[in-house]
């Protein structure tokens, strides 16, 4: 009986409130807060590519992207005594070596590496069986960095909890240094961003469920990233070297910063479905992303997914995903001296036209099943997938990841 | 476009009621909305940082998006 | 969110009651043909509740609360053993193998019961996991409950002692 955390009591063993607190487990020992699961994943990221904006290159660019990065992350669900409290605690730490996306290295080569950690809360309150009130607060901390972030949402489930409808609040403000492209520290900035979501999932048979999502974003302040620059294409080269190696201070008049609005909206709608077959214990989902804001990006990303049972303890997940953006307003590769100081622009490769394709590839693998008499699960994964964009970039991710549930 | 949404949620969850006793498929671990929360916080960022189209599927946007990843 | 609509996994969520969760209270107990049991060769339902109180558990092997719950069921089982009393769990849902497994790892020893194609659960008018009912010696539900609780051990005792 492994399961059983008390012996039973015989029905004449004592008064009938005993024997039933006995039973209910009343008499073991007082609720306490509880871990209800935790997951630890290490993420490494190897990137290879090139960039108009990245200065760790030719004048005329495009400079290196290169860059890796590693990135251990967890997460810890604890219920509070008073069981309608939850707190889902997540961190996450990335070490990136940047060889041309972060400034600092770029020009001094001072930081070859740079840390950042995040902290991210969010407390969850069910204020009945049917609604749960969630108060989300954190920090990002970064070399020259600081972000703060604080929201409220709401969720409400209804028809039998079919429908599950979710709102929410988020405002986030990032404070930063301005750093010039020759590399000083021209000023501490700021931007903050208010961002509203609202979506709602339903269940549309036994073995079907949907999912679709709105999120408007509202950013305000210094958009431009700090050390993104733009090539002139017929401004003097002195002081230009061919590569990042070659200089001690970089001061280069052919490029200038990127200058992009102060006031950027941003939509983005989504649909997911997952659809469950029983017979082969495979679940097939589907995800369609479109993605416009007014510096006239526009995107349209699929993603889709099948999961294949490998007996109990394990499953394989094979994923496609392809986006396809259209470059905003914004974006050349480069400009000429003549440029007005007010015009805006950017080379920053993010922003440009492009496909993407990333293929991916993880294992689960259970060391604890689900539907175990024991409760909980336990399992660890692996997972790899190539991330390829069409304007010379691609990422090579390789994740480990450890779960647990009680 | 939330008159919408809601107009939608209103109309499908009207004609639709699974009975709780009836999901087992939908407790399995392969149809969660989201599979893997960390996974899925580490891709936004991925794709955040890579394709300036963040935002959206019910997650904040904007911010904490300095370095490399 | 998932979770809260596939009766949570975690546990975190607890299931929630029908609109009225006495409906079907003091109503005859439909036919048992449809509950087969859980090992083949095992005496049916039917012949294991004439005549005596029953306690009969619903529940599903996926389900969380479920899982919470049957400790609780195993030592009313035990502490009514040798009385007047049947407990009885059926699992709901065509998972035989599951249930199965379940089963012998937990080392449940009270009967083990399944309605595979949902027929019993639905003739009581049960729509959610777990759901306990009480049944007196006329064959009656007098009682049900989605959480064994001592409201239910109350009525127990009486229609045992009584």
């Amino acid at each position: 009986m492994a399961l059983w955390v008390s012996p039973a009591p015989a029905t004449s063993s004592g008064p009938a409130e005993d024997v039933d607190a006995a039973i209910l487990g009343e008499d073991a020992a007082p609720k306490r807060a509880r871990v209800e699961n935790v997951q630890a994943k290490l993420t490494f990221y190897d990137q290879y590519g090139y960039g108009y904006q990245s200065k760790a290159g030719p004048p005329q660019g495009p400079g290196s992207e290169r860059l890796q990065v590693v990135q251990p992350a967890a997460s810890m669900t604890i219920r509070q005594r008073n069981r309608a409290v939850s707190h889902t605690i997540t961190t996450v730490f990335d070490v990136v070596s940047a060889a041309s996306p972060d400034a600092l290295d770029a020009v001094s080569q001072a930081s070859r590496y740079n840390e950042a950690a995040t902290l991210d809360v969010t407390t969850s309150v069910e204020k009945s069986d049917r609604d749960t009130l969630a108060l989300r607060y954190g920090a990002h901390i970064e070399e020259h960095w600081r972000t703060g972030f604080g929201g409220l949402g709401y969720s409400a489930s209804f028809n039998e909890d079919n429908t599950v409808v979710s709102t929410s609040v988020n405002v986030i403000v990032d404070y930063f240094d301005d750093l010039h492209p020759r590399g000083w520290n021209v000023k501490q900035t700021y931007r903050f961003a208010l961002n509203d979501n609202l979506s709602v999932v339903q269940v549309l048979s036994p073995t079907t469920l949907a999912m679709v999502s709105y999120g408007v974003t509202y950013q305000q302040g210094t958009l431009e990233n700090g050390w993104n620059s733009i090539y002139v294409s017929d401004a003097p080269t002195y002081g230009c070297f061919d590569t990042i190696d070659q200089r001690s201070e970089y001061d280069c008049p052919n490029r200038r910063r990127e200058n992009l609005p102060r006031r950027r909206i941003r939509h983005a709608f989504a649909g997911q479905i997952g659809q469950h077959l029983r017979r082969s214990r495979t679940t097939l989902k589907a995800r369609y992303r479109h993605y416009r804001d007014d510096f006239r990006l526009r995107t349209h990303t699929v993603d889709s997914w099948v999961y294949q049972w490998m007996g109990r303890r394990m499953y394989l997940r094979l994923g496609y995903r392809f986006h396809r953006q259209q470059g905003n307003q914004y974006w050349r590769r480069s400009i000429v001296e003549a440029t007005p100081a007010d015009a805006f622009f950017t080379a920053d490769s993010d922003l440009a036209r492009f496909d993407a394709h990333q293929p991916s590839i993880k294992g689960v693998f259970y060391l604890r099943p689900p539907g175990a008499a024991s409760g909980g699960t336990q399992s660890i994964d692996l997972g790899v997938s190539r991330y390829i964009r069409t304007n010379d970039l691609h990422v090579n991710v390789f994740s480990l990841g450890y779960a647990q549930s009680f | 476009m939330r008159g919408w949404t809601l107009l939608l949620t209103v109309s499908v969850s009207a004609c639709v009621t699974v009975p709780q006793n009836r999901r087992e498929a939908l407790a399995d671990p392969t149809m969660a909305v989201v599979d893997d929360p960390l996974e899925a916080r580490a891709d936004r960022k991925l794709h955040g940082a890579r394709e300036g189209a963040a935002g959206g599927d019910a997650q904040a946007a904007g911010g904490g998006c300095a370095c490399g990843n | 969110m998932t979770a809260a609509l596939a009766c949570d996994p975690s546990g975190a969520g607890q299931t929630h009651a029908p609109a009225d969760p006495h409906a079907a209270a003091l109503a005859p107990l439909p036919s048992l043909e449809a509950i087969e049991p859980l090992h083949p060769g095992d005496p049916p339902l039917s012949a294991q509740v004439g005549g005596h109180v029953v306690v009969i558990d619903l529940w599903a092997t996926w389900c969380a609360p479920c899982r919470e719950s049957m400790p609780k069921v195993a030592r009313l089982a035990d502490a009514y053993a040798g009385t007047d009393l049947v407990v009885v769990g059926v699992h709901v849902g065509p998972s035989v193998q599951g249930a199965v497994r379940f089963a012998e790892e937990a080392g449940i020893d009270y009967p083990m019961h399944i309605d595979p194609e949902y027929a019993f659960t639905d003739a009581v008018g049960g729509r959610s996991v777990p759901l306990m009912l009480v049944v007196d010696r006329e064959g009656v539900i007098v009682h049900r409950t989605h959480a064994l609780d001592h409201e239910t051990l109350a009525i127990v005792r009486r229609l045992v002692e009584g």
